[in-house]
Formats: structure tokens, sequence, C-alpha cells
């Protein structure tokens, strides 16, 4: 394998993906079904009570039925969707910062979730966070997987 | 190496960028098939940095090979072609080894999971590769065809043929292939389950050509209409970085190892199957089959 080899075929690969990007674009917007759907499809035995869809229309954090212990987060990845439950194991820290929340966590691969909500679905979230927190660890910080 | 053959690997690439073409634009006509402009960039430069990481190890992996084969033969098979005949079936019985162990062994799931990382399934997903295969003991599995005594040019030839053989089983653009040859040769249906996350399909599949080794070792299940294959990890990576694609597992074992509280557990952070944890927090793929299963009985 040489020079040519690599920078011919890194050609290549950019053209591809160029290609694919142009002939299949993510054009629709998911909608809470969509998220519902793919969220119970990978956690059959949970009851998602609520979903606060970001205007963004690429995250979404789910209320659950038992809130006190577990928030569901879906994310759009390209054309697909990527769901998460948020127990009570390693550290979430949450900011909100006017119509924005974003969340961190120790994911390597989804170190950070942004939210960008009306008024009324803030103050959901905050409600459910806030339960959340209270509920699992008074200190308030909110532990999660 | 004595005996010098060509990388069948490299010299199949214009070959895969000729079928990839082909399915895009079959996939964008018929809308059978879907790719990801990110995806398939990740998927491919996987693909590249895999080739790069074998060729800067492979030294190292031909002189143990050759110690092997040259110390401890037990026969010399020479270079005639039923050798090679002889050599791609044990190879492929190997790679079946290698395969289940890559995952049902964290330490060899670390590097293997990358390969399973899309939620995509398509040409471009055969590509994505791992970066870190030469840091499991993958290798030992084939340490047994050379002590049986086939050159392992031979073998690495025929381990090559195998991969680009696997090629083309990646695609939702062939249904099913004729019943005699679905029987025998592992194919799209096959390897689509492979790659499938519905509990029914996880774990199963292993084959890199002949299909036999499922059947013969019961990890065989068919692509059912009635349960449509959704491809991914059971928990699917949120990232298209190829640093994080090619790492996030070994970190994940690492974090483990330096939260155990005991030498047992870190063993069994690398040893047993992704997903174990000592309080049964996460889930195996064993678990969620079990739970599935447990919901179909209730229905």
């Amino acid at each position: 394998m040489d020079w040519v080899q690599v920078t011919s075929s890194l050609g290549a690969i950019i053209f591809l993906a160029y290609l694919a990007s142009k002939m299949f674009p993510n054009q629709k917007p998911f909608t809470k079904d969509d998220i519902l759907k793919e969220y119970q499809r990978y956690n059959p035995g949970i009851i998602v009570t609520n979903i606060l869809l970001s205007q963004t229309n690429d995250t979404a954090l789910l209320q659950l039925e038992s809130k006190a212990k577990s928030l569901g987060i879906v994310t759009q990845r390209g054309d697909k969707l990527v769901c998460r439950t948020i127990l009570f194991s390693h550290a979430v820290n949450w900011q909100f910062s006017g119509d924005r929340l974003l969340l961190t966590h120790d994911d390597f691969t989804q170190p950070s979730v942004a939210f960008k909500f009306s008024a009324s679905e803030m103050q959901q979230a905050k409600e459910s966070i806030n339960s959340f927190e209270r509920d699992v660890l008074p200190e308030g910080k909110v532990h999660a997987v | 190496m004595p005996f010098d053959l060509p990388k069948p690997t490299e010299w199949a690439v214009p070959l895969f960028i000729i079928l990839i073409l082909a399915e895009l634009f079959y996939g964008w006509k018929k809308g059978r098939i879907r790719y990801e402009g990110k995806d398939t960039f990740t998927s491919m430069f996987m693909g590249l940095g895999s080739t790069i990481t074998g060729a800067i190890t492979a030294t190292f992996i031909i002189i143990t090979s050759y110690w092997v084969w040259e110390n401890f033969r037990i026969f010399d098979f020479g270079y005639s072609w039923p050798v090679f005949v002889l050599a791609f079936f044990l190879d492929d019985f190997a790679y079946y080894w290698i395969h289940r162990f890559g995952h049902r062994m964290r330490w060899m799931w670390a590097a293997h999971v990358v390969h399973h990382s899309s939620q995509h399934y398509n040409l471009s997903t055969a590509l994505r590769q791992t970066w870190t295969g030469q840091l499991t003991p993958g290798i030992f599995f084939r340490w047994p065809i050379f002590i049986l005594g086939i050159d392992p040019a031979i073998v690495f030839f025929c381990a090559g043929l195998n991969l680009i053989y696997q090629f083309w089983i990646h695609t939702e653009a062939i249904d099913t292939c004729p019943k005699w040859f679905e029987s025998i040769m592992n194919t799209p249906s096959h390897h689509r389950v492979h790659h499938a996350n519905n509990p029914r399909y996880l774990d199963a599949n292993y084959a890199g050509v002949f299909i036999i080794w499922d059947k013969i070792f019961g990890t065989f299940i068919p692509e059912t209409k009635q349960d449509p294959c959704n491809y991914g990890l059971v928990t699917d990576l949120d990232t298209f970085n190829p640093l994080r694609v090619a790492f996030h597992e070994w970190v994940g074992i690492t974090r483990d190892i330096n939260s155990a509280k005991n030498w047992r557990h870190k063993f069994l952070y690398i040893f047993a199957p992704p997903g174990w944890t000592p309080d049964g927090s996460r889930m195996t793929s064993d678990m969620i089959r079990a739970a599935w299963l447990k919901r179909q009985e209730q229905k």
C-alpha cells in the first residue's frame, strides 16, 4: 500500500460519499410517532408518557413512566435515530439557557445533546429533570447511563 | 515471505468502487436501498484505515506466523492447487470461530463492533472494518492451519479471497439466491440476519463463505419476512467521527476495568460477552433474546 493508493482511495471515498449525500438527501423531518416507534423498538418494556421534540427536530427528551429513575433521549444521526435511556449510574449535567437545554454526559459517542424548546415545553423539561434530580440524588447531580 | 502471492483485497478495490456505484444508482432508481452521505464516508474511511493499520502490523503477523509454521508444522503440504482449496476451506472454518468469538468475547468485540456500527446495510458497510483487529487474539485461530503444514502465505491469500467474497453479501438489493446456494453458501439474506439488531437475530450466522458452519454449530437463523431486519447495534453510536467509531468500545472496556471492584470483574469485563456487568445493569445479547422470548410467550 503506497501513497498513490491511499490518496486515490481517499478521493474515491469522498466522491462516493458526496454522491450518496446528493442522491439520498436527509429531507424528512422526524415526527413524534417515528421517535416513539424507534424508542420502543429498542426499549420494549418502557412506557413513554410524553415526548418533548426539539424545535430543531433532531433531538427529543422522552418522559417515561418511572420518571424518577429514567429519561429517554432520542437524537437524529443522519437519516436514522439513536436512542438512549438515562438512569442513575453516571454523571449527567443539564445546562439551561433561554430556550436551549444542553445535556452533557459520560458517553463516548454522545458526549452532549442540545435541545431547543418552546417556553411550555421547556417548563415540562425542567419539571422532568428536577423531579429526576430530586428523587434520585438530593444533592442535585443527576446520574445516568 | 518465502512464497509471494498478490494481496486480493488491494486488487479488488476498483471492483468495490464500481459495485458501490452500481448499488447507489440501483437504490436511487428502485428506492429499495438507502445510502447516507456521512455514513458512507465513515464506512469507507474505516476501510481505508483498516488497510493502513493492517499494512503497519503485517510484518509482525507474518514473522510470527512463519515462526509457527517453520518450527511446529506436522506436515508440509507444498503449493499445489488442491492445497489452496484445502486452505480456503480451513481458513473459512477458522474465520467462523474468529467471528464467533468476535461477538462473544468483549476483547475481540472491541475491534469487531466497528463493522456493525452502521445503521445502514449496503455495500459500503462491508468496508466498515476495524483498525484494531491486530490487538486481539484473532490470529491464534489460524495457527492450527500453520501447524498442520500449510504455508501462511497461502492462508493469508485465502483469507483475502474470503473477505472479497463477503463484500457482495452486504446488500439489500438481492433478496434470496437459489435454494441450493442458500443452503451451502453465505448469502445476502443470511448476512442481513447477522447484521440485524432484532432480538430474534442477535449473535447468529457468523459464516464467512460457507453457511454450513453455522448449521453444524447451531448458530444459524434464517431471515423471515415477518421480522424485517433492522441494522446496527443494540446501543447505536451517536457519531460519524471515525476515531470515536474505531475506539469507543476500547474506551468502554478501559472505563469498566478502572471502575471494577475486584480482579474477577476486571477479567470478565475483558473476556465475558459484550454487555456483561456484575450487577446485570446492562444486557448481553443472551439477556435481550431471553426477554424477547418471554414477551413472545406472553402474547
